[in-house]
């Protein structure tokens, strides 16, 4: 190329109005090693820049992409983790709720009779024993009504007793004023 | 996006990314873990990609906000700092310039010295070759700042690989005013 063309390139390319196609001339000029004496001041520039573009980790790509598997794998893990326990939990949840269940049902009550007049015989034949136990019971709280009955005179003595009380007070304050006066 | 296409489309961009995570941190290890992390979002997001308009500013942009998370759980207010911040071996001192004839070498140390702005643009447009256009949906810039920047950029590196490589005879800094 032209050290006439290569001139005007460069003043473009330090003011920035190079295009990328420009750009990428520079540098295959400048890399060439055909340069003109009067630009090989300019070598070491375009060979650094086209040499930090091509610098390239080897399998950096590759790594990255078995991190982001491996990762994805992990996090699986993980949740699989979470979610064995917490359907373990509910599994647990769910059985005792049936155990409990099913050992209600054993303790049910039972029909034990199938024709409703045989049991509202029975019922009655037992709502009568009860009543009558009840009533035996009631029969042995009477001699109660005899303890009361014999507490009745004290308790009209104990009226009189207070009503004595009160007309010795009305004395007291009686002669009380009888000796002011 | 079928995992084929993802294979085919965005895991080629790996190493540009990882260049320009590079260029950010100065650290390889983080960068590593930057460019894993973003790849794994972009691989859990692969259907939404499909919608993306440029994937090459969109996963650019991510790498460079992670990378500024990095920074930031670093408790380094600037990228200045971090610039700063080198490994023991990668010190260099202007005896090491003189002596470090490897124009990669060169170049990244005297872009690594560039001023945060200049350094991500001159990266993703001569380095990366990416269109303006592209920058600017990374960067979130406009197109004239970015040839501003890029401009000051490309004219610094000439001049300190001018002075560096002993080029500074009157002759050649007369021919390189002459391309300015």
């Amino acid at each position: 190329m032209e050290p006439q063309k290569i001139h005007m390139l460069l003043q473009k390319y330090f003011e920035a109005e190079t295009t990328l196609g420009e750009e990428n001339e520079l540098i295959t000029y400048f890399t060439s090693g055909e340069v003109d004496e009067n630009l090989k001041m300019y070598v070491s520039m375009f060979s650094g820049i086209k040499e930090l573009s091509d610098e390239e980790n080897p399998g950096l790509g590759e790594d990255l992409m078995n991190y982001i598997l491996e990762s994805e794998h992990t996090e699986k893990l993980r949740y699989r983790w979470m979610w064995q326990i917490v359907t373990g939990i509910a599994a647990s949840v769910i059985l005792v709720m049936l155990a409990v269940n099913f050992y209600s049902d054993k303790n049910q009550w039972k029909d034990t009779f199938t024709d409703p007049k045989q049991a509202y015989a029975q019922a009655s034949k037992t709502l009568e024993f009860v009543a009558g136990h009840y009533n035996k019971g009631l029969a042995q709280l009477r001699p109660i009504g005899k303890i009361e009955n014999a507490i009745n005179p004290f308790h009209s003595g104990m009226n009189t007793l207070n009503k004595g009380f009160d007309q010795m007070n009305e004395l007291k304050t009686l002669n009380k004023k009888l000796k002011k006066e | 996006m079928l995992a084929r296409d993802f294979k085919t489309d965005v895991l080629p961009m790996s190493n540009m990314l990882l260049r320009y995570a590079l260029q950010i941190l100065q650290n390889e290890e983080e960068a590593k873990d930057v460019l894993q992390d973003i790849f794994l979002k972009l691989w859990q997001k692969r259907d939404e990609l499909g919608k993306v308009e440029n994937l090459n500013a969109f996963t650019i942009r991510m790498i460079r906000n992670r990378c500024l998370d990095v920074i930031r759980a670093r408790r380094t207010v600037s990228l200045e700092v971090v610039k700063k911040d080198k490994l023991p071996g990668e010190e260099v001192s202007d005896t090491d310039h003189l002596e470090n004839s490897d124009s990669v070498s060169l170049i990244k140390q005297i872009i690594s010295e560039l001023p945060d702005i200049q350094r991500t643009i001159i990266q993703l447009r001569d380095i990366e070759q990416l269109e303006y256009e592209e920058i600017a949906e990374a960067t979130e810039m406009n197109v004239n700042a970015i040839r501003v920047n890029l401009s000051r950029a490309r004219k610094k590196v000439r001049d300190e690989i001018l002075k560096i490589q002993n080029y500074g005879t009157t002759e050649n800094t007369y021919a390189a005013s002459k391309v300015l």
